[in-house]
């Protein structure tokens, strides 16, 4: 007979394992400080990336005007407020990125730990079952559990 | 209001029933829509904009994931804008890949806000702001904006056809100052970007609200918020922007708002539960309002015995 229970858990499971195993599962491995310090070094990267195209674009369309404020101000002037409103972008992006990363984290943590809670669960029935299952001897008998005949 | 449940019900349970497939179906409609929407906002290569080339594609991403999926899009429009101007193609490119690395890097699975609301700014605007509150929540207000900045962007990559047509030197325009130039003297894109972040948020808080009718009532403040802010913005800017296009926009955004609500839930406000009640931590005060559901009557006659008697 099909243990509905069994199946409830299985379903479960599987679903978890579909949608977000590959990512929550490798998250289980960290702690929350190596895995938020970990986001945050890419996230510096991406910052990085990201700023050097906005500059990109910036240069190529004003070229013209930058060169003239070059001129007018000096380049050690505007280096110094490129750095500035880089290390702003940067600071912003990181205190936001780390609050995202850290409620990511205790959110798969959650679920990570229902998952195992499941598998034990799925665990026990398996193992209650086979105790539960005819035991069968070398001769060939088979013995039954709570049964009164006894078939050898 | 009883038979209306009854339908949605019964639409539910369709849906329910052939989920697998209606799932490829939406993804085909979504790529198809994005690709028509994208021809209209650039079309500038005829031969990518082949229906039987259109058909192909969004055959194939019926079966891709949604992220895939919105990668594809912003490819097509840059294999696009490269037949307008390099220059103009390598912005876009930068813009899409800033927009990856600040945003959707770390809040996965939202490029499609940024591709629906760039394709909606075009037909229906005021539908943005309502959907996003109600579906998505705050989070959502980057991608619309982000999405807002890219169409303004196909805007003024039809203004720098037109430029570049017209001109006669062409060292004397400069494709990339042209479309950033543009951008940031924008000052329609900048009243769509406040009027609708300052919607979704106060939509938004309405509609979490614990007060009775919150979803309605969040839903029909949004909207006349919204028209309050276009109206005032385009008196201010001297706005092409018509009052009709505002309010009809507005309406049907409402209307399809209030459709999407009634098919994720609708409640019973006339008996609503409020109970009191404490664990050894908290104090607790619960306001339980009952979902109405309704299923139509299922009545199968049951044929025991078709044999007629003879009688003797």
């Amino acid at each position: 007979m099909i243990n509905q229970e069994k199946v409830r858990i299985m379903t479960k499971c599987a679903c978890y394992e579909k949608h977000n195993s590959k990512k929550e599962l490798q998250l289980a491995g960290y702690f929350k400080k190596d895995y938020v310090k970990l986001q945050m070094l890419k996230s510096i990267f991406s910052v990085i990336i990201a700023f050097a195209l906005m500059s990109g674009i910036v240069i190529l369309a004003y070229y013209e005007q930058l060169f003239k404020l070059i001129n007018k101000f000096g380049i050690k002037n505007i280096s110094i407020i490129a750095i500035i409103a880089f290390f702003v972008l940067l600071m912003v992006y990181y205190v936001i990125s780390r609050a995202i990363y850290a409620k990511q984290f205790d959110r798969a943590k959650k679920g990570i730990r229902r998952y195992y809670r499941d598998l034990k669960k799925l665990q026990s029935i398996y193992s209650n079952e086979q105790d539960k299952s005819p035991k069968v001897f070398e001769e060939g008998g088979v013995v039954e559990q709570n049964d009164e005949f006894i078939d050898y | 209001m009883m038979n209306l449940l009854i339908i949605r019900d019964r639409i539910c349970s369709f849906y329910q029933k052939r989920e697998r497939f209606f799932i490829f179906l939406i993804r085909f409609l979504y790529m198809m829509i994005l690709y028509f929407s994208f021809k209209e906002l650039f079309g500038y290569n005829e031969d990518i904009y082949r229906i039987s080339f259109i058909l192909g594609v969004s055959f194939v991403c019926a079966f891709i994931p949604s992220g895939v999926i919105s990668l594809i899009a912003f490819l097509i429009a840059f294999v696009d804008l490269l037949s307008l101007s390099m220059e103009a193609a390598v912005v876009w490119l930068a813009f899409v890949a800033v927009v990856y690395l600040l945003y959707l890097r770390l809040v996965p699975g939202k490029s499609y806000i940024v591709l629906i609301t760039m394709a909606l700014l075009m037909k229906l605007p005021c539908c943005v702001p309502l959907l996003v509150a109600m579906l998505v929540g705050p989070v959502g207000i980057v991608p619309v904006i982000c999405g807002i900045v890219l169409y303004y962007y196909s805007v003024h990559a039809h203004e720098l056809q037109s430029f570049l047509t017209a001109s006669t030197d062409e060292s004397s325009v400069q494709p990339i100052t042209f479309i950033i130039d543009s951008l940031i003297r924008n000052q329609e894109m900048l009243m769509f970007i406040v009027v609708f972040s300052v919607v979704i948020m106060v939509t938004y808080m309405i509609y979490r609200s614990s007060i009775h009718y919150s979803w309605v009532i969040a839903i029909v403040s949004g909207m006349v918020l919204m028209i309050l802010g276009l109206l005032a913005g385009s008196v201010l800017l001297e706005d092409e922007l018509g009052i009709s296009v505002i309010l009809f926009g507005s309406m049907i955004s409402c209307a399809v708002a209030l459709v999407v609500q009634f098919f994720k839930c609708v409640v019973d406000y006339s008996r609503v539960e409020i109970v009191q009640f404490e664990d050894d931590d908290y104090y607790y005060y619960v306001k339980a309002v009952p979902k109405v559901t309704v299923s139509a009557k299922n009545i199968n006659v049951k044929k025991i015995n078709t044999r007629e008697i003879r009688q003797e």
